[in-house]
């Protein structure tokens, strides 16, 4: 049975220089207890069959077709009736927590607000459920949170009383309009996990342009690109969430692509290693080959560099890297010394450096395939990829 | 927070020192003599045996400075000296003349911010509808009219022709059928400048995305402008508001002038004429006070309109 069904939804916003067709003729259907992802690049239209839905479209925006919601047409019903249905039945999660929390109302507040709204309860009473739905969003000491204002809390934290907000009154149905944008990965995870318990039993309409979001919420995940999931954090927090990436991976099958400067911590993750340097992957090797065997000069420096603690490692002789980090127009010899990829691969990273070396640019974009399959791959970044 | 009030009443001294010392010597060098003015008969010639006995009782004879340092010796004691024309302390008539300008700036306040608020709002609400210009038209026009001419009109017509309040006067101590004239004169400038930053503020604040979460939570719109949209709003508006207060309290001439109303603006302005060095000084160290006093209650205002802003006494 579907719980939501948009028929041939049109949406259009009239402008001086002709209508603008946000949303063309979509037609999709969600099932009850399911989620549903909407993917899509920044710009292409996919916040505004949520706002649709919603009918908090800017007054000249035209939404005609069918939105099925409990037997009758949303774009029909009256206001009022509409105004019972939002919050209530369908709860839409905006994007951006910062902006979307009024400043000058206690968090408390602004949650109790629906609540007092859709359930009939007085203030102490919607004060209370608003402490206790901060409490299932995992927001530490509630009631002492419920009473202080946005700019107190965390973008995390934020995040969260944005998704207590819409699961105040226990809607049927949510809309996540990007819940994790402008996150850090680590708490965008906790927050992902957290819209996956709180949203086991309701239909949710997940719209993002995060893949890796959707994938993890709407399906099961294939590949999690992982960029600095952990550089912020103390290393006790560390090693916490890279535990929880790792118990999820085992669970889900997930696939990491893990970005970080911090060799420990890909030594605990990564199956594979590439060493990225001025723009150039300059070397791959599996984590089991130990990197006592590195041979790029870069690889060996970074290697020496670790500092520990088992007895006699100071002994160690240090490479020292001398000066600042070559500028990258001008790419030194040295950086191309050696590629211990497999052939293939090889072959088709050495025409990459080769186009790199002529055009003697800085970030030359250089892409580079890397066959995955399960495996960790790990590549430390000095440029983009 | 008594940190903060204390280091900014600290702020206040030198400030007070510096705007004493040059309105001192700006009255002093201006052309014109107290002791003439006063001594002047009715035969239009000034005695000049008693002008010269009310230089020496006035210390009038003495240079600048020691004159200076006599009146702030006095002041640090409490004592803003005698108004050389009726006799009676400075003190006194600044508090009969603050008294009226306070009650008039009161009422003008009421009025200005009953008048604005509304239709600011409505404005922002029915952005460029015919309502909205019909606003910002009235705005328009109540700026740009100059309040002595208002004042008048509104005297003509209230006044004389309709005969239904009177023209002019303070009456019993300022009774409100004497204050509504020159109120609404006053109120109805500061009034058009308010409607217009209400507006803008108001528009401000329902374009920002908390006033989409408040909709998507089922709120009515009259929460949505009443209550999330208001008081974002009003953060700029209190400023304004408040500096407007702090001009409505030092008194204004004109509209004190033309309405008789005994305010400190007229007090000040006829103290000059009349070269009464004590109540000019003693009218402008109490505006100066009165208005660095003002804009400190503006500034602690905010902390109880917009959470985020702490005060420290950095």
């Amino acid at each position: 049975m579907s719980s939501l069904e948009i028929i041939d939804l049109k949406t259009h916003f009239p402008t001086p220089d002709g209508t603008v067709r946000a949303v063309d003729a979509i037609a999709l259907s969600i099932r009850e207890k399911e989620t549903f992802g909407v993917i899509g690049e920044t710009g292409c239209g996919k916040t505004v069959p949520g706002l649709s839905i919603m009918r908090l479209l800017h007054t000249t925006a035209m939404a005609e077709g069918e939105i099925i919601y409990a037997g009758k047409n949303l774009l029909g019903v009256s206001e009022a009736e509409m105004r019972a249905v939002r919050g209530e039945e369908i709860a839409m999660i905006l994007q951006n927590p910062t902006t979307s929390l009024n400043p000058v109302l206690r968090v408390g507040e602004q949650i109790a607000e629906a609540i007092q709204l859709h359930q009939g309860l007085n203030k102490r009473g919607a004060k209370e459920k608003a402490v206790e739905v901060l409490d299932a969003v995992k927001i530490p000491s509630p009631s002492r949170h419920a009473n202080e204002y946005p700019h107190e809390f965390s973008r995390g934290m934020k995040q969260r009383v944005m998704l207590a907000m819409g699961l105040a009154c226990d809607p049927a149905l949510i809309i996540a309009d990007e819940p994790t944008k402008g996150l850090d990965v680590t708490i965008k995870a906790q927050i992902v996990e957290l819209i996956k318990k709180v949203t086991e039993k309701k239909v949710m309409l997940l719209i993002t342009h995060d893949l890796g979001v959707a994938r993890i919420l709407a399906t099961n995940p294939d590949l999690i690109i992982a960029d600095e999931p952990t550089s912020s954090l103390d290393v006790s927090v560390q090693a916490q969430i890279l535990n929880l990436m790792k118990y999820l991976q085992k669970k889900f099958d997930h696939t990491y692509l893990f970005i970080s400067h911090d060799l420990d911590v890909v030594r605990i993750m990564a199956d594979q290693i590439a060493v990225m340097y001025l723009g150039q992957l300059v070397e791959i090797r599996k984590t089991r080959d130990r990197f006592n065997y590195a041979k790029h000069p870069h690889t060996q420096a970074l290697l020496s560099a670790v500092t520990r603690l088992t007895r006699g490692a100071e002994d160690r002789k240090r490479t020292l890297i001398r000066g600042d980090t070559p500028s990258p127009i001008d790419i030194p010899k040295w950086v191309q010394v050696s590629h211990t990829m497999p052939t293939k691969r090889r072959d088709l990273h050495d025409r990459k450096a080769e186009t790199c070396r002529n055009r003697r640019k800085a970030s030359c974009g250089m892409s580079f395939y890397l066959n995955i399959e399960n495996r960790n791959v790990y590549v430390t970044a000095n440029a983009m990829i | 927070m008594i940190d903060y009030i204390l280091k900014r009443m600290l702020q206040l001294i030198p400030a007070l020192l510096l705007v004493s010392v040059m309105s001192f010597s700006i009255i002093y060098f201006a052309p014109g003599d107290p002791a003439e003015t006063l001594c002047t008969g009715p035969d239009g010639n000034a005695n000049p045996k008693s002008v010269e006995e009310f230089r020496i009782k006035m210390g009038l004879d003495k240079p600048l400075y020691t004159q200076y340092l006599i009146w702030l010796n006095n002041v640090l004691h409490g004592d803003f000296g005698y108004s050389y024309q009726s006799g009676i302390p400075v003190f006194d008539h600044i508090k009969r003349a603050f008294g009226a300008t306070f009650k008039l700036s009161v009422v003008s306040l009421i009025i200005s911010l009953t008048i604005s608020i509304p239709l600011g709002i409505i404005s922002a609400i029915k952005q460029n509808s015919p309502v909205d210009l019909a606003c910002m038209v009235g705005a328009s026009l109540g700026v740009s009219m100059p309040n002595f001419w208002l004042g008048l009109l509104l005297m003509l017509l209230f006044g004389v022709y309709l005969g239904w309040l009177p023209v002019a006067g303070y009456g019993d101590g300022g009774d409100l059928e004497h204050i509504i004239l020159p109120a609404i004169t006053l109120g109805t400038g500061s009034a058009a400048i308010t409607a217009r930053l209400v507006r803008s503020s108001m528009l401000e604040a329902l374009g920002q995305d908390y006033i989409q979460t408040a909709r998507a939570k089922g709120v009515s719109e009259r929460i949505v402008i009443g209550k999330h949209a208001l008081k974002n709003a009003l953060i700029p508006v209190v400023t304004m508001v408040g500096l407007n207060f702090g001009y409505l309290l030092n008194g204004s001439v004109v509209v004190e002038t033309i309405f008789g109303w005994p305010g400190i603006g007229r007090l000040t302005v006829d103290s000059i004429n009349m070269r009464d060095y004590m109540m000019v000084q003693g009218c402008i160290v109490f505006v100066a006070v009165l208005f660095v006093v003002i804009n400190l209650l503006v500034d602690i205002s905010y902390r109880y309109i917009d959470p985020r802003i702490r005060y420290e006494a950095a």
